[in-house]
């Protein structure tokens, strides 16, 4: 099947940091969470994806094409809302749109007027004088009018206050609850995405730690305390272990591993707890490699 | 690509007309000087023609109005031409003006050198618009190339622009010259056609340079 988008071995280099080498895919339907702290490399993934920067070594396909910024058929599969929204700021939303119908054979007058009310953005208002929430929801109609079959999202939330914030996402989820196009959604805030991704990929340092679905981490993350008498070196499947005297606090990223180890040693009074996904989140980035070798 | 010039134009309009109305009247003002009499008042005109232009260059570009044009599905090859025509509609505005002022109301010897000094003027323009976009892209892209790499070739474009600039608007004034060699060079270049042509040739090589500087661009943001 043609993959949505994939890195070959993509590596760009700055003077003070690396991203990659990066190797990773995403399935046709697939909603990808994008998940690492603020520099962890996010932004410049979605950049080189969509041609905004050229890569040192590698090279990334969208549905099976080259992204070669001297060829354009693979824009068209494209929908991107960036960090930071750019329009013609002195003319309305809607002469905006107006600019953007006429590249894109698949655009659609009705779904941006459909997007528009949904959205309940001021199509008549300039660009300039829109709010942030608003300029968010001009970009994401621009993205979607088109039905592009991939759909690139860069912490499209980011500076909004939590009101605007979470009205942008009610209305964003509810339009792409269809299931029909893929996503790749780039955030540092994982409830933006815990509700729409089907699978998360954790960046740290330029460098993707986990990619799991996201129902393993929640079926298979556990906090475990427990008293064991005897000394363990290590424990399996643990990412974080606290300890005080005979009193032990593990977050297992496995925790049947973890409790199987446990029930040999004999410890006692083994309480596990599930875990949010921010918790869990929260561990896989302080762990960063470490957890992938542990997760493997 | 037309959409996009058409948009630029729409975007652009009002302030150019403002520029235009504004050189007009200044180009009208110095038509009615005689040249001999008023050499340093004459060339008024054209320094100001190539100040707008920067000054219009930098409104207009800028990392978010990139961005915008780089995100569209258009490829880099038509972006780039495109940039160039972008600033069609000033120049093309600009040397009408000047001509057709000169034409009208200029004095005698404005008119009778007025042909070669205008597609002279032609290729000045074409020429600063090429050196700033190159200048733009190698200034704003971390590219692979050294910052002094970078810093000297922009020097030595910006010296031929004032160069060109220079001799175009006062010979006579340079100061390294000797006092024949000024006019010859003056004459060469900007009363021949030979002079013109090669003043042609040297702007389209630089647009040239323009448009692979900004395909061979690492990074599109400033």
């Amino acid at each position: 099947m043609t993959k949505a988008f994939q890195f070959i071995d993509v590596v760009k280099t700055y003077p003070d940091f690396k991203l990659g080498p990066l190797n990773f895919e995403l399935a046709p339907g697939i909603v990808l969470g994008y998940i690492g702290p603020n520099g962890s490399g996010k932004t410049t993934t979605l950049h080189a994806l969509v041609g905004l920067i050229k890569v040192d070594r590698g090279q990334m396909e969208i549905f099976g094409r080259k992204n070669d910024p001297n060829k354009i058929d693979w824009k068209f599969d494209i929908g991107y809302v960036g960090d930071v929204h750019v329009f013609y700021e002195g003319w309305s939303g809607a002469k905006n749109l107006k600019f953007l119908s006429q590249f894109y054979p698949d655009w659609s007058d009705k779904r941006v007027t459909e997007l528009a009310q949904r959205f309940n953005v001021p199509l008549n208002k300039k660009a300039k004088e829109l709010s942030g929430g608003n300029r968010v929801k001009l970009a994401l109609i621009s993205a979607l009018a088109h039905s592009p079959k991939l759909l690139l999202l860069d912490e499209p939330t980011s500076g909004l206050d939590p009101v605007v914030r979470s009205e942008v996402l009610d209305v964003l989820f509810e339009i792409l609850e269809d299931g029909e196009r893929a996503i790749f959604y780039s955030t540092h805030i994982l409830s933006d995405i815990n509700r729409l991704a089907d699978e998360l990929a954790f960046l740290d340092n330029g460098q993707i730690v986990l990619r799991t679905a996201k129902d393993d981490l929640t079926e298979n993350w556990r906090k475990i305390s427990f008293r064991l008498n005897e000394p363990v070196t290590k424990f399996e499947a643990v990412v974080n272990h606290r300890q005080e005297g005979t009193d032990h606090q593990v977050i297992s990223a496995n925790y049947q591993i973890t409790l199987r180890q446990l029930s040999e040693l004999g410890a006692e009074n083994i309480q596990e707890n599930r875990m949010t996904i921010d918790e869990i989140a929260v561990q896989i980035l302080k762990g960063g490699k470490d957890v992938a070798a542990v997760k493997g | 690509m037309w959409p996009l010039l058409k948009a630029e134009w729409d975007d652009n309009k009002y302030l150019l007309l403002v520029i235009f109305i504004f050189m007009e009247l200044n180009f009208l003002t110095m038509a009615y000087l005689d040249r001999s009499q008023a050499p340093l008042v004459s060339s008024l005109p054209h320094l100001l023609t190539v100040v707008a232009l920067i000054f219009f260059f930098n409104r207009r570009f800028t990392e978010k109005r990139v961005r915008l044009q780089q995100l569209l599905p258009l490829s880099l090859k038509d972006l780039s031409v495109g940039r160039i025509f972008f600033q069609l509609w000033f120049w093309a505005g600009a040397l009408l003006l000047c001509g057709l002022s000169h034409l009208f109301y200029g004095s005698d010897s404005a008119r009778h050198y007025l042909v070669w000094r205008l597609l002279a003027l032609n290729s000045l323009l074409i020429s600063t618009n090429a050196v700033y976009l190159i200048s733009y892209d190698l200034w704003t892209d971390v590219s692979e190339k050294s910052n002094s790499t970078r810093v000297a070739i922009i020097i030595l474009l910006w010296i031929y622009i004032f160069l060109s600039g220079h001799f175009y608007i006062e010979p006579e004034s340079w100061p390294l010259a000797t006092a024949d060699s000024i006019p010859a060079v003056n004459r060469i270049f900007y009363f021949t056609p030979w002079g013109v042509l090669l003043l042609h040739l040297i702007s389209f090589g630089l647009c040239f340079g323009s448009v692979k500087v900004y395909q061979r661009r690492r990074t599109y943001f400033t």
